[in-house]
């Protein structure tokens, strides 16, 4: 890449850009077994199981999404039972997001985290 | 020579006997030395003991006093303080590995208002490491290994306070400094049988004190009684500039008014009966016995039920993604493989991939349950309940709610309203008191939580109870 013009590595960069977003995008609409079958993701997903009861596609992807995103920033770390407890772990945090989610809020509902400025 | 009941009296008593000069601080304070090194040693209660700074401060003390000179009930009182609070040139190594050499040049808040006070401190006490901050699975997740229940040696003492459950439980100090982010005063204050007060979200500084959740960390008194747990309050409460949510000086100020709390308009208690799915019996019943202990005392008592909605999901991810940001660097340096606790290894990582949508809307529904919360003291000055489904449990089991041992749907889903997570979640005021013991002699507790700011009702009713009842008397025979 250093041997590279700068005009090339620029040009390979947005490219490299605009692939990247189309994983990203795939990755948030696609379930898993689509998603496999593009071979847009590397990583391996070999950890992550049938998909347990209670969670939907929808859901489920958005695990497989999360999972697929830490092995590409943490997978090096990890050994094979640590991703397994991980995904695990990835589940249970979704259930309880499902859970909140079900929650229904309005657009003007604030959050809980609001700056408040003392005089 | 002191007796070994001296051990076990109240703060108050302590302090009066101070006063009075039938006690001696620096002899209180190499008893409690003596007993730390021994029996503390054997319930891996502390992480470093103080012995010169113990032994100056009580000098001081006595001096004072003899010079006329009385800073009030904690003048000449011993106490230890969790190990995640600093305490100038000693090590505070928040319980964790990757910190075991850490040192501050500088006191906490708390730190210095019980200097100011005359407080004598032993030591810092044992704690899971970071306080669970990335997680746990069992209690032998301490740099210092697990802590030892006075009540039975092979239970655990439930965390993250756990060396200050057992300091206050074993007579090792009158009381002790712990922290509370989603249960971790008022569980191993159940489970060791001390009076543990976990107070209004922004009433005591944190300033100089490990950070888990900036949202839902507090910190606060685990002792022999409700009426100790409120002088050590009214020593530590206050706004502090340092710390970004103490209460303003525009919010009522905590102040203890120890009049008779038989006194005064009679307590609407409401007893609720559904935050467990599951409650062993005997818990439950103790709870029951207290309630006809409060009416016999005058106060007007009803069973009620808490509002659904996901407070423990809101609690726990809250915590989760706080606690992400506030170790992003043991996560990112992946210093965080030196913890001792399998989950705790990991969990960062995948706390990591929640995302700003996903925080904010907690936070959103957060608000709501808060106000669902705050609307049952409209009827009820307090709400009480068992303050754990169970007495301690065995050192050797592990949580069941692991995330990491499986995916199945976990057993909180099932107490989604249970009363520690609630009343951390929604910054409510909330204290145990021992209320009877397991047919294993194991201790129980129940809680007592009020609304936002009104810890002065929750000290009340505690002490209303403990005025009736012996249960907080009673101690572990070591």
């Amino acid at each position: 890449m250093q041997n590279n013009p700068p005009s090339e590595q620029s040009s390979f960069s947005r490219r490299l850009f605009g692939k990247n977003a189309i994983v990203t995008a795939a990755m948030t609409i696609l379930p898993p077994a689509a998603l496999a079958e593009t071979g847009a993701i590397s990583v391996s997903v070999q950890h992550l199981g049938a998909k347990p009861e209670g969670l939907s596609d929808d859901d489920w992807s958005e695990v497989y999404a999360r999972y697929s995103n830490l092995l590409r920033v943490y997978g090096s770390r990890l050994s094979t039972d640590e991703k397994r407890r991980l995904i695990n772990i990835l589940t249970t945090n979704q259930r309880m997001l499902v859970s909140i989610r079900s929650f229904e809020v309005q657009n003007g509902d604030p959050s809980a985290c609001t700056l408040r400025l003392k005089v | 020579m002191l007796t070994q009941d001296t051990y076990f009296m109240s703060v108050r008593a302590l302090g009066e006997a101070i006063r009075t000069k039938r006690i001696s601080p620096v002899e209180l304070t190499e008893g409690y030395l003596e007993r730390c090194r021994t029996i503390g040693k054997r319930l891996n209660a502390f992480v470093t003991l103080t012995p010169e700074l113990a032994l100056r401060q009580a000098r001081d003390a006595e001096a004072e006093i003899k010079a006329g000179k009385y800073r009030g009930p904690l003048h000449g009182v011993p106490y230890a303080v969790k190990d995640l609070v600093a305490v100038k040139d000693y090590p505070t190594t928040w319980g964790a590995v990757p910190y075991a050499h850490q040192s501050f040049d500088y006191n906490a808040t708390v730190i210095e208002r019980l200097n100011a006070a005359g407080a004598v401190l032993l030591g810092k006490a044992a704690m899971i490491e970071l306080a669970g901050g990335l997680g746990y699975s069992s209690g032998m997740a301490s740099l210092t290994g697990p802590a030892h229940n006075p009540w039975n040696p092979e239970c655990w003492t439930c965390g993250s306070s756990s060396g200050s459950g057992a300091i206050a439980a074993a007579g090792l100090a009158p009381w002790a400094l712990g922290s509370d982010t989603r249960g971790s005063i008022l569980c191993p204050s159940s489970w060791c049988g001390v009076s543990g007060l976990r107070p209004s979200f922004g009433r005591v500084s944190r300033y100089g004190s490990m950070a888990i959740a900036y949202s839902m960390d507090k910190l606060g008194p685990m002792a022999r009684t409700a009426d100790d747990c409120a002088l050590v309050l009214n020593v530590i409460a206050g706004h502090d500039p340092l710390d970004h949510d103490s209460i303003g000086s525009d919010s009522p100020a905590f102040v203890y008014e120890d009049t008779d709390p038989n006194h005064g308009s009679p307590l609407r208690i409401g007893r609720l009966t559904n935050v467990y799915e599951k409650a062993d019996p005997e818990a439950e019943k103790a709870v029951d016995e207290a309630c006809r202990a409060f009416e016999a005392a005058g106060a007007k008592v009803e069973s009620c039920e808490f509002p659904d909605g996901p407070f423990e999901e809101a609690a726990e991810l809250t915590i989760l993604m706080e606690a992400a940001s506030a170790f992003d660097h043991l996560v990112h340096s992946g210093k965080c493989k030196d913890l001792t606790d399998p989950l705790g290894r990991i969990n960062g990582y995948a706390s990591e991939q929640f995302s700003v949508t996903d925080y904010l809307h907690v936070q959103r529904v957060r608000l709501m349950l808060q106000r669902t919360a705050d609307s049952m003291f409209d009827r009820y000055s307090v709400l009480i309940s068992p303050s754990q489904p169970t007495a301690a449990q065995p050192l050797s089991e592990k949580d069941p709610d692991d995330p990491g041992a499986h995916n199945g749907p976990r057993k909180f889903h099932l107490d989604r309203r249970a009363p520690d997570g609630v009343s951390s979640l929604c910054g409510l005021p909330a204290i145990s008191v021992p209320c009877g013991f397991s047919s294993k002699r194991l201790p129980f507790g129940m809680q007592i939580m009020g609304r936002a700011l009104d810890d002065a009702v929750v000290l009340r009713a505690a002490r209303l109870y403990q005025s009736h009842t012996e249960w907080h008397t009673q101690h572990p025979s070591l």
